[in-house]
Formats: structure tokens, C-alpha cells, sequence
């Protein structure tokens, strides 16, 4: 269970870290704009 | 059962329907681009769908790996273990819609079934090959002169966005459907392929190919919601085998890799053997 908790601890400092550096950014630039290599033709 | 089996597929529908309900997207034929595209939904939902309101986990990740700056996704990898030690592949069978068309095929009456495809001990292996390859090492170390890479599994693989992006967006976008060429048939080409085995087989793409199952399956015995197989009530009958869509032996490995949560041998076990671990661990 400890194991567990952990995990779940470490998952959310990853996730500030990752807010921290700004990545949840280059997610939504990604998102917002159609990407041309999922629908076939990039 | 029957009752319980569609209640699954009605959650997944719901769920499907919540995450790429921006109708204005379907009716004007462009993507939404607001604030909930910081957010990346559990299952491979791709965000150039007319309708997601979110991104998807694995169009972030290479997204990230491939910018150049980054050698390290904090972001999505703390959210895949996040989601990965709380439902671990629970996310395939019941928050994935590629899953749920998957499954929808697979009800197709009037076809043979087939549980696995001839060499499912190595083909299942298949998937983790290539998340490592498509999704991580040729996104991150192949790029161009300005150290920017490509997302491989998205453009040359990943069937959900062809289905969900690409043929809505070509139907409904004149100026993309002029520019169409090789490699929009190529994934077009991959689609049918994996429609016309899901008819046959159940979920082809899930047990072979996904590499977000792949991710969540490492979750799979450790997460915080797992099977449990009560071995003082286990006559070892085989029956969850039977009924096991996934080929998993739950009897002897209840948190298999491959088991995607659907609930089948908890139903169908005669002498009620197989239970749930939640978040108290019991």
C-alpha cells in the first residue's frame, strides 16, 4: 500500500515539475491546432 | 451478465461522448482550442478530433519528446503514473474510445470469432516494441535542422486518429481533402485492416499494437485497483479463462498484463472467486 501511495505522490510531483517547465503548454499547442500527421496528410 | 456487459459499453459511450462532445466542431468542421486542451483525457482520444475537448496522452508525449528542448516528459509521464497506479488498464476497458469501437465491432453476428490471432505469445509483445520505437527513441533523436522531430506513431500508425481526425476532418475540409496523398491512404489502408479483424478478433489493436495499453499495463499488478483470486473458494474450472476476451488465465494471474478490466470473469466465476482490490486495498 505504501508502495502505492508513493507512486501516486511521485506521479503528482512529476506532473507539478512538468507544470513548472511549462510542458502542459507545448500540450495545448499541440491541441489546438490540427495535427496534420494524426489525420494522414503532414 | 447482458445487463451488466451493456451497462460497460453505455459508460463507455457516455464517456466517449462527454470528452469529444464540442458538437460546434463536427457542425463547422474545426477542432475547439480552449483551455481544457492543457489537459490530456486517459484513453487514445486524438485532439485533432472535431469534437475532443481534450489532448490526447500520447500526441502530448511525442509532442514533448519531439520539441527538442525537452529530454524528459514530467508532465505525461507523472500523468500516466498517476492514472496507471490508480485504474491501470481499466482506462482500455472502459475510458478508451478506440476500445469501445473495437468492441462495437466485435459484436458484428454472423462471422466466426477467433480469440487470438496466430502467434499471440509473440505478437502481444509487439505493442511495447513499439512504444519504445514509434513513441519515444524516433520522435526524440530523429529531427530535422531545427532539432524538431516528428510524432512516428501518430503518422504512421495510430488508427483512432485516422477514424476520429482524419476521415471527419477530410469529409468536412475541402482544402485537406485537395492535399490527400500516400500517406493518408497508407492509414487509411491500417484502419481497415483493424475494422475488418475487429469484427474478428477482439480488439486486435489493444492486445498488438497500443502502445498506451502497453504504458498501463506496466500499471496492471500494482495498481490501486486490481482482481484478487480468493484461493480457498478456486476450483481452478477454467471458466474465467473461457470467457476472458484477452486470453488471460485470471485463475493464475489475475493482474495480467493484458487483462483491460472488463469485468467478465468477475461475472461469470461460479463460485464468485474473483473480487476487486479499490484504493483500501481489500
Amino acid at each position: 500500500m505504501l508502495f502505492r501511495i508513493a507512486l501516486v505522490i511521485v506521479a503528482i510531483v512529476f506532473m507539478i515539475i512538468g507544470i513548472g517547465r511549462e510542458e502542459q503548454m507545448i500540450t495545448m499547442m499541440r491541441a489546438i491546432y490540427i495535427c496534420l500527421e494524426c489525420i494522414g496528410i503532414g | 451478465m447482458k445487463q451488466k456487459k451493456s451497462k460497460r459499453h453505455i459508460f463507455q459511450i457516455v464517456y466517449t461522448a462527454l470528452t469529444n462532445g464540442y458538437v460546434m466542431g463536427f457542425i463547422e468542421g474545426k477542432i475547439y482550442k480552449g483551455e481544457f486542451k492543457k489537459y490530456c483525457v486517459p484513453g487514445l482520444n486524438c485532439h485533432s478530433c472535431p469534437g475532443a475537448v481534450g489532448a490526447c496522452p500520447l500526441g502530448s508525449l511525442q509532442g514533448i519528446l519531439s520539441e527538442g528542448r525537452y529530454r524528459f516528459a514530467f508532465y505525461i509521464v507523472g500523468f500516466f503514473m498517476l492514472i496507471g497506479s490508480i485504474f491501470g488498464r481499466f482506462v482500455c476497458g472502459w475510458l478508451c474510445p478506440f476500445g469501445l469501437i473495437q468492441d462495437l465491432l466485435y459484436k458484428i453476428p454472423f462471422v466466426k470469432k477467433v480469440k487470438n490471432l496466430p502467434g499471440h505469445k509473440a505478437l502481444k509483445w509487439l505493442k511495447y516494441v513499439i512504444l519504445v520505437l514509434f513513441v519515444i527513441i524516433l520522435p526524440m533523436f530523429v529531427v530535422d535542422a531545427f532539432g524538431i522531430g516528428k510524432p512516428w506513431f501518430c503518422k504512421y500508425i495510430c488508427p483512432s486518429g485516422t477514424i476520429m481526425a482524419g476521415i471527419p476532418m477530410i469529409l468536412m475540409d475541402s482544402k485537406l481533402g485537395a492535399i490527400i496523398g500516400f500517406m493518408y491512404y497508407w492509414k487509411v489502408a491500417i484502419l481497415i485492416i483493424l475494422v475488418l479483424l475487429s469484427i474478428v478478433v477482439y480488439r486486435p489493436f489493444c492486445k498488438y499494437l497500443c502502445p498506451l495499453g502497453a504504458i498501463y499495463s506496466v500499471f496492471n499488478p500494482i495498481a490501486f485497483y486490481r482482481y484478487k483470486v480468493d484461493d480457498h473458494k478456486c476450483t481452478k474450472c477454467g471458466k474465467c479463462e473461457r470467457v476472458c476476451k484477452m486470453g488471460v488465465k485470471v485463475y493464475e494471474k489475475p493482474n495480467s498484463l493484458e487483462c483491460i478490466r472488463c469485468g467478465d470473469c468477475v461475472r461469470e466465476c461460479p463460485v464468485g472467486a474473483i473480487g476487486k482490490c479499490g484504493i483500501k486495498g481489500k
